[in-house]
């Protein structure tokens, strides 16, 4: 009996080392190989792979405001990456834009995303400085933004909530608006389409 | 801003008083605007003396119709005075003219986005020293004059002109006697909220309106706290924005007596054409959704501001109030023509009147 029990142990502590190294793999540090196939700009990102696993095609959904920011639209995208990087590669097309001229971005144009992590159900996504630097102020333009991050990762049923962050630091709102102080679930009243 | 002239006596002296005409005829553009509705087809100044006033009046002929118009003076830009003609193109005038010089130096005719023509007018004064006023003619036959709008500028200001300008006498409403409201204009100090393609800022325009608001609210009786009454943060510079809101959140708080928050703010987007005017409350409270939709009501009867609705939003100032609460964006700074009206007097009282309007309906249904 209690041999089994320590095996089952054993088995379980395994398991979580296991996940926990997923969860790494998550996180890849600087550059990272994803790319959308379906727009024309160039990610900053780049294309070399650093995640060990081949990169595969996927489709996913962005979240972009309108020019009259009455609310956010989805759009399927293509992106080719590996499934560590598949939560960057939502967030670089969202900051990369659309060219369907219906639609617009709200990203500063100098913010860069750093990085994105996965820990149980949150994900946290780490901008540099220029996004609240540049940001141009407004509940309407926060909403935007803020609701297009949420929205385009929370398509991933694994995720159910967003952390915002700046420089590593998570922020308390973008320009004096919303409540980021805990984390951001699902903003489904923004979407329009 | 306007300046009180009996205006048949003015009209005599002017035709009097004549010391200067000068006429420019003008040919209708042959390219114009399909977009807009007016076009302008005239334009002449004169300067003139009355009750040894030197004054210069300019005139600028509308074709097709009434036309819009709304004026203000830019912060950075104090002799310039900006008229903005909406949904109006320049036609044949010329873009830039030479005015009499004693008055006014020049006049620029800008197309701006959304049809709107920006006549400015530079003054040789700062404008606060000049008296002036704004008004449309109609078409004058015997004159050969089209409609027209009419900028009447004088080279001084009069004491009582000065005094005029100063604040009248607020309305009063019913209903508000002894009622605990929390003002809380947004933003303020090291933060200057969101700023308009003309250099307005969202924290100034914030507090000019809810300024308003407090004088019309406690003329009616009513008992009101502000977070801020000059240019400065609430819990100090450059503070987190979690101290920062939370610190509008405690005056509010402080007091349980207090029955409502109104935080009021300027929306903005990167995209120009975006406008309108909306109202958030937090959705678990029933209260706050109830004192959004009055006031926003009240905003959209009261303006032609387009309705962007009453919504519900996760906002610091509105999750954290211990009462019901709002958060009013007014209109979109970021919007060339909505940034006008943001920095003109008479629109941030007329916006005003309408939020308390709005507090009393609630009050009412409440
Ligand atoms: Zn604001």
């Amino acid at each position: 009996m209690k041999l089994r029990n320590i095996l089952i142990l054993a088995l379980v502590l395994l398991c979580t080392a296991a996940l926990a190294g997923c969860d790494k793999e998550k996180l890849p540090a600087g550059s990272s190989g994803s790319e959308p196939l379906s727009s024309s700009s160039s990610l900053a990102a780049g294309s070399s792979s650093v995640s060990g696993k081949s990169a595969g095609v996927m489709n996913i959904k962005v979240y972009y405001p309108d020019v009259n920011a009455v609310g956010l639209v989805g759009v399927e995208k293509t992106v080719k990456a590996a499934e560590a990087d598949k939560y960057r590669a939502a967030v670089e097309a969202l900051l990369a834009g659309t060219e369907d001229k219906r639609l617009t971005t709200v990203f500063p144009k100098k913010a860069k995303l750093l990085k994105v992590t996965v820990s149980g159900d949150t994900a946290r996504v780490d901008f540099d400085k220029n996004l609240i630097k540049g940001f141009v102020g407004g509940s309407t333009g926060e909403e935007m933004l803020v609701g297009s991050v949420v929205n385009t990762l929370t398509e991933f049923p694994e995720i159910k909530k967003v952390q915002l962050l700046v420089e590593g630091k998570e922020i308390d709102s973008l320009s004096g608006h919303l409540d980021l102080t805990r984390p951001m679930t699902r903003m489904d009243e923004l979407i329009t389409r | 801003m306007g300046i009180a002239i009996n205006k048949m006596r003015y009209l005599l002296a002017a035709v009097i008083a004549l010391t200067g005409l000068f006429i420019l005829t003008v040919s209708p553009s042959a390219e114009a605007e399909a977009a807009s509705a007016h076009e302008l087809n005239y334009f002449q100044y004169e300067t003139y003396t009355h009750e040894g006033r030197d004054w210069l009046r300019i005139e600028l002929g509308i074709k097709g119709g009434r036309a819009e118009f709304a004026s203000d003076v830019r912060e950075l830009t104090p002799q310039q005075l900006h008229i903005s003609l909406l949904n109006t193109s320049r036609g044949g005038v010329r873009s830039d003219i030479a005015l009499d010089k004693k008055i006014a130096k020049y006049l620029t005719l800008r197309q701006t986005a959304d049809n709107t023509l920006d006549i400015m007018v530079s003054l040789n004064k700062p404008v606060a020293d000049q008296a002036y006023k704004l008004y449309t003619a109609e078409a004058d036959k015997k004159g050969k004059k089209p409609y027209r709008l009419v900028i009447e500028i004088a080279a001084d200001k009069l004491t009582s002109e000065y005094e005029a300008d100063g604040p009248k006498a607020p309305d009063t409403l019913k209903g508000l006697q002894g009622r605990r409201i929390v003002l809380d204009p947004g933003h303020g100090g090291s933060d200057s909220g969101a700023r308009g393609p003309g250099g307005l800022l969202e924290k100034d325009a914030a507090l000019a309106i809810a300024k308003n608001i407090e004088r019309i609210l406690r003329s009616s009786g009513a008992i009101v706290t502000m977070t801020r009454t000059d240019d400065r943060d609430v819990y100090g510079p450059l503070a987190s924005d979690r101290n920062e809101l939370q610190a509008r959140v405690d005056v509010g708080n402080a007091d349980p007596g207090n029955e409502i928050f109104v935080s009021i703010h300027c929306d903005a987007f990167t995209s120009p054409t975006a406008h309108g005017t909306s109202a958030f409350y937090y959705q678990p409270s029933f209260r706050g959704k109830l004192l959004a939709e009055s006031i926003h009501n009240e905003i959209v009867a009261a303006t032609d501001l387009a309705s962007r609705g009453a919504k519900a939003a996760r906002f610091y100032v509105l999750r954290n109030s211990s009462m019901p609460a709002t958060l009013i964006e007014t209109a979109f700074i970021s919007n060339y023509q909505e940034e006008a009206l943001l920095g003109n007097p008479e629109f941030q009282y007329k916006i005003a009147l309408a939020v308390c309007r709005g507090i009393c309906q609630y009050f009412r249904m409440r």
